[in-house]
């Protein structure tokens, strides 16, 4: 099979039987040999009925109910893994990316890239509560990870499956793939895509993950530097506060021998004592990792982004 | 009875049973206070007429075989289909429990408790939930309670504690009745001390958990068990279970946010120590640096511990999928193999 559109819906049972339409409209315009994989993350309404309907009259639609909600990555990533097609097409199940867009981004993955993000050039959404802090939060990921995206929250994407096959997805890591993938290796379009007004259903996000995305981009950004070697990262951290126990320590020598008459210093050794535990701590702590690095699955991916890497076709 | 076995078996000569029984009872005792015979007594006058076909799951934790020889002897009489399993030292409950679920192969499994704590005529009224309610996992509630005041207060914190931990509303979780499906205990992983939670752990899972309210017969209290350590220990469990639900692929978010508010006071105060300095007032006059250091030391600490967290789930279990598919839906008649359309 050539290709599969993966939706992760959660509660969208007013827009299923539109984008059921709409998704398989676009694509029957392409010679491709294409699924439609939705899956169900727990919805609550009758999203599950619709979806049974559904894939009961079209042998193109298929639809995994998971047992409750999970998340968006871990719907997304049940999707992929039961996907059959070897390229694979994340989308939204709000109508509010337009399944038209797939076409071109096809074309472009064709040009020799692992993944194409869509990238909402002209943004429905409000501007305070999504359109501002997600422009910030592009900002920093792009400035954090390295590799700056124009939209990240943009789930309208397409990947190579042996590719996002073997990309750790787990946790909510929906929002760094691009960032993991070319990282490790994989090459990296974005193309302009339609982005609607949501006219049904209710929005799931909101601004409050601010410091969760904050410490998950902390995260990814260790594990992108120093998930073979830990104690390199923790290694560096320990150097800072070697350097200022020593100082603190040098100052404690000296006062060792107060002059009489004066209080005996206290303050200053405490701190060196202090400050040298964190720093051996840190090389503690770093030794552990290697340890867990050691005994733990190889990185797999990297081999399989470096095959890909040559242009198809 | 053989000695140098662990496991006998000994299905019933007349009325032999398949292989997989509809329902494994298991009941599980670690002492032998005189009334096990009894209690087995009045169980099995509650189920041997129930439309089920069944097997028993004897699972006797430590206590020494000869001093329920009786015991032993009489099971084997009644000609049920029986296993019983025995451990020569007593272990944790979970751990001696687990055991006895591999012995089990019914497609229900009910654990009874080690001495009539509810009445046994109340058993058929989870198995119906179980068999014919569509629940997964059916939990029995002792209501109402004919136990002391003062252990039904205890008793009700902990409820509440657990209930407001998990956000999985259960009245009675330490109940010893319980009833639920195979596929449970397959696909929940128990370890520690944390059987006790298995509702909570399986409603997290994405089962249909529920509770049924069951008469209370009597509480009998282990001596020598409640002492102060198993608050502490059932407390530990609740933290346990509470960081396993929330953060177990996500350390850092739990590490990070408690480091980085300590480092962040810690940090706040050292700056305003260093600011007097700067204005004259001598360091070495300030213990209070002491403190604020440390809390920095504490914070950047917890947040390296966290990056250890993430590099274990990295490592070690990127792979293992988070979530559990209920169906598949794809029409039969051609979902395997979808049509080329062409324009």
């Amino acid at each position: 099979m050539d290709l599969s559109v993966v939706v992760p819906l959660f509660n969208e049972e007013e827009n299923v039987e539109e984008l059921t339409l709409r998704i398989l409209t676009s694509l029957e315009n392409t010679e491709l040999l294409f699924e439609v994989l939705f899956v169900d993350d727990g919805s609550t309404d009758g999203t599950v009925d619709r979806l049974k309907t559904i894939a009961a009259s079209d042998g193109r639609v298929r639809a995994i109910q998971l047992r409750r909600n999970y998340g968006q990555t871990p719907a997304m990533r049940a999707g992929i893994q039961h996907a059959k097609g070897t390229t694979i097409v994340t989308m939204d199940g709000d109508l509010q990316n337009d399944p038209d867009d797939i076409p071109a981004l096809l074309a472009k993955l064709e040009e020799g890239y692992d993944l194409v993000a869509g990238w909402r050039f002209d943004r429905k959404d409000p501007f305070l509560s999504r359109r501002l802090p997600s422009k910030i939060a592009n900002w920093i990921i792009g400035r954090v990870t390295g590799v700056p995206m124009h939209d990240n929250g943009c789930s309208l994407k397409v990947y190579r499956a042996e590719t996002i096959k073997r990309v750790p997805l787990y946790s909510e890591m929906h929002r760094f793939i691009p960032a993991v993938t070319r990282l490790a290796g994989g090459r990296i379009a974005e193309v302009v895509v339609q982005h609607h007004p949501r006219l049904r259903g209710q929005s799931k996000y909101g601004i409050s993950r601010t410091g969760k995305v904050v410490l998950d981009l902390m995260t990814v950004k260790m594990l992108l530097a120093f998930s073979q070697r830990p104690l390199y990262l923790f290694g560096l951290l320990s150097i800072p506060f070697a350097l200022l126990s020593g100082l603190t320590g040098v100052h404690a020598l000296f006062s060792l021998f107060p002059i009489e008459g004066t209080p005996v210093p206290v303050v200053f050794p405490s701190v060196c004592v202090l400050l040298g535990y964190l720093a051996i701590n840190f090389i503690a702590i770093g030794l552990l990792g290697e340890l867990i690095v050691k005994t733990g699955k190889p990185l797999d991916f990297l081999t399989v982004f470096k095959a890909s890497n040559v242009p198809h076709k | 009875m053989s000695h140098t076995s662990n496991s006998l078996s000994s299905s019933g000569s007349d009325k032999d049973r398949t292989n997989s029984p509809e329902i494994s009872f298991l009941w599980l005792f670690s002492r032998n206070d005189g009334t096990l015979e009894t209690t087995i007594k009045a169980y099995l006058k509650a189920i041997s007429d129930l439309p089920y076909s069944f097997e028993l799951v004897v699972i006797n934790n430590g206590v020494p075989a000869e001093s329920i020889k009786d015991l032993t002897a009489f099971l084997q009489n009644t000609g049920i289909s029986l296993r019983i399993l025995i451990l020569y030292r007593t272990a944790p409950d979970s751990t001696a429990f687990s055991e006895g679920f591999k012995q089990a192969s019914g497609k229900v499994l009910v654990v009874l408790p080690s001495y009539v704590q509810v009445a046994p005529d109340d058993i058929p009224l989870l198995l119906q939930e179980v068999i014919h309610g569509g629940l997964d996992y059916v939990a029995s509630w002792r209501h109402p309670r004919v136990d002391a005041k003062s252990d039904r207060w205890k008793s009700q914190l902990f409820n509440w504690l657990t209930a407001r931990t998990t956000k999985v509303n259960a009245h009675d979780i330490n109940s010893g009745l319980r009833a639920m499906k195979r596929q449970v205990i397959e696909e929940v992983p128990v370890y520690g001390d944390l059987y006790r939670f298995l509702p909570v752990l399986a409603a997290i899972q994405g089962f249909k958990v529920g509770e049924v309210k069951v008469t209370h017969v009597e509480e009998r209290v282990a001596k020598g068990d409640y002492r102060f350590g198993i608050y502490l220990r059932r407390l530990l469990d609740l933290l346990t279970l509470f960081f396993l639900i929330k953060f177990t692929r996500k350390p850092l978010r739990f590490f990070g946010l408690v480091g980085s508010g300590v480092l962040f006071v810690g940090a706040l105060i050292t700056g305003i120590l260093v600011w007097q300095r700067i204005l004259g007032v001598p360091l070495s006059d300030r213990p209070l640096l002491i403190i604020s250091v440390l809390m920095v030391v504490l914070g950047i600490q917890l947040f390296s511990i966290g990056l250890l967290g993430e590099l274990i789930i990295f490592a070690h279990a990127r792979d293992i999928s988070e979530f559990k598919v209920e169906k598949i839906y794809e029409s039969s008649s051609h979902g395997k193999t979808p049509e080329r359309k062409t324009v």
